[in-house]
């Protein structure tokens, strides 16, 4: 295909700027590998993935509570979230008022903007002890779960919302038209239009959600073992950095940089397979 | 996810320092009259080393003193590996740690602590053990209302856990927490959110706290209280040095600060934090 000098021109002019975002993943990649080696080497590769304990002090270095603490409180606070992301989301662009909207989505902005170490100060000092008189000490999965999913909900409220807003104003005249009641219109046609929307919502969050790591440090106890109910204390792979980067040396560290390659997996693994399967849906839709 | 943001961050700060340096020459050039001095390590020094060399700067303008906190390990090796020119190091000189050079300008205490309401006044190291142990879990069994017993517990590699471990003889697998945190302030936060915890942090920052409101209560060990003056005669056994460390020969403004620390300005600063100057 012929191109005007001008147009292949640009080509290389905005090349550069997209160099380093590519070098910078991959060097995040190459330095994670580098850097858990000597891990791997000293402790071997599969005693990351067998159940057990952590403590690299006694040379236990299994990552699985904090694989299962990370997936649980995610997934967790995905179902509370999305739900009800997406009727809030649509309570606001059709059903409240226009005065009452502009309120509430200027609202939502503004929860989206808290930072997470004032979600964790609060989940601390808040919802710790409320939990707590259920269960103590109430540093807990079900309390990182609640902490996370009111972290998640504003972006997810933002997101719908605008996949709301972009539904066709003709498809909305219609089912107007069509003399739809309001609700039926809304479960019946927008819900379902914005199914893609949604799901994407969700895959953002959840990478979110994966790496949060200073709110629930804060809320969850870190304590390194399988969860065995909602109560029990969890550990995050984040947590388990951040809790002990600055201390470590030696394997120890290593073993550290070993939490943060598995993180960058799921990670990546979660982006791609959400990437196939939102191909996929698109194409059922056509 | 925040790991990529900040690689990111500092591979963009790296292009960008190293495009200027290219453009306009080297930086250095400019600043050969102002001292650098680095110094990093252990975040309980670090307030304190603050302090005094916010005031030593003031005095000594051509002197820039860079305080970087990331804990007792990263300030030993820091200095063993000439990063910065001293490190902050909240423990007693080891073995392993070879010709690294530790100069004690202080010492701080551990204090258990729990929540202002727990009746118990006192805790006999035994006990203490016990609890971290896991072989007491009811605060009826060392004499306070029965309730089950929240144990709060350190992250591997914290200097204050090695220091809790040592004085108790305990295995880092041994203890059998509930809820484990980082530094100190987590620590006090936690224990003043949960009613049944116990806990340890370095005087100092409990007894600031203490002094902000937190609901916290310092136990005595031993029928011994948890105080500065207690810690500096050495009745109150639970305890650590702070030092200064640093490798080989310093240089003249790094000697001169370190001479500084001894100076009856800089000791009344440690001694405002609740830490007791190491004597002369």
């Amino acid at each position: 295909m012929f191109r005007p000098l001008s147009e292949r021109a640009l080509f290389f002019v905005f090349l550069p700027f997209l160099i380093p975002a590519v070098i910078t993943v991959i060097g995040i990649f190459v330095f994670l590998v580098v850097e858990s080696y000597p891990a791997v080497q000293h402790f071997g590769l599969m005693s990351f993935f067998k159940p057990g304990a952590w403590s690299p002090a006694g040379s236990e270095v299994s990552l699985v509570p904090m694989l299962a603490g990370t997936f649980a409180c995610s997934l967790f606070a995905l179902v509370i979230s999305i739900p009800l992301g997406v009727m809030a989301a649509g309570y606001i662009e059709f059903f409240a008022p226009p005065w009452v909207a502009t309120t509430l989505s200027r609202l939502v902005e503004l929860t989206a903007a808290i930072p997470s170490v004032v979600y964790g100060v609060w989940g601390l000092v808040t919802l710790v002890p409320l939990v707590g008189k259920v269960s103590a000490p109430g540093t807990s999965l079900v309390t990182g779960t609640v902490v996370l999913a009111m972290m998640l909900l504003p972006t997810i409220v933002m997101q719908v919302r605008l996949e709301f807003f972009h539904t066709s104003r003709s498809l909305r005249r219609a089912s107007v038209s069509a003399g739809l009641h309001p609700f039926a219109a809304f479960s019946k046609i927008h819900l379902p239009n914005a199914k893609q929307g949604i799901a994407n919502a969700a895959t953002l969050s959840f990478g979110r959600a994966l790496g949060e790591t200073i709110a629930l440090m804060m809320v969850t106890g870190n304590v390194p073992v399988l969860p065995e109910n909602v109560f029990s204390s969890i550990r995050t792979l984040t947590a388990n950095i951040a809790l002990e980067m600055g201390y470590a040396l030696g394997e120890h560290r290593s073993a550290l940089f070993m939490s943060g390659f598995l993180l960058m997996v799921v990670v990546t693994t979660v982006m791609i397979g959400s990437q196939v399967v939102g191909g996929a849906l698109r194409r059922s839709q056509k | 996810m925040k790991l990529a943001v900040l690689a990111t961050l500092f591979t963009g700060v790296f292009l960008a320092q190293s495009a200027s340096a290219w453009i306009f020459g080297s930086s250095e050039k400019n600043t050969e009259e102002a001292q650098r001095i680095r110094i990093t390590g252990s975040s309980t020094i670090a307030p304190v080393m603050l302090e005094i060399s916010d005031a030593y700067m003031r005095s000594h303008p051509n002197t820039r003193i860079d305080i970087e906190t990331g804990g007792s390990s990263r300030g030993l090796a820091d200095a063993k590996m000439k990063r910065s020119q001293m490190g902050m190091v909240s423990r007693a000189k080891r073995t392993e740690d070879g010709s690294v050079v530790f100069a004690e300008i202080a010492k701080d205490g551990l204090a258990v602590i729990v929540h202002k309401s727990n009746p118990l006044s006192n805790i006999s190291t035994d006990q203490l053990k016990s609890i971290y142990r896991g072989s007491v879990q009811n605060w009826n069994e060392v004499g306070a209302k029965s309730e089950q017993i929240t144990v709060v517990s350190k992250a591997d590699g914290r200097s204050t856990l090695e220091v809790f471990l040592a004085y108790t003889g305990l295995k880092s697998k041994e203890i059998q927490p509930d809820v484990i945190i980082g530094d100190n302030q987590q620590a006090i936060k936690t224990v003043e959110s949960v009613p049944s915890s116990i806990g340890y942090v370095s005087i100092g920052s409990a007894i600031v706290s203490q002094e902000k409101g937190a609901r916290i209560k310092l136990l005595q060990l031993d029928g011994v209280s948890a105080t500065p003056e207690n810690v500096g005669n050495g009745h109150y056994k639970l305890s650590r040095s702070l030092n200064i460390v640093y490798s080989g020969e310093l240089d003249e403004a790094s000697k001169k600060f370190l001479n500084h620390l001894n100076s009856s300005e800089a000791r009344a600063v440690i001694r405002r934090m609740s830490f007791v100057p190491t004597p002369q």
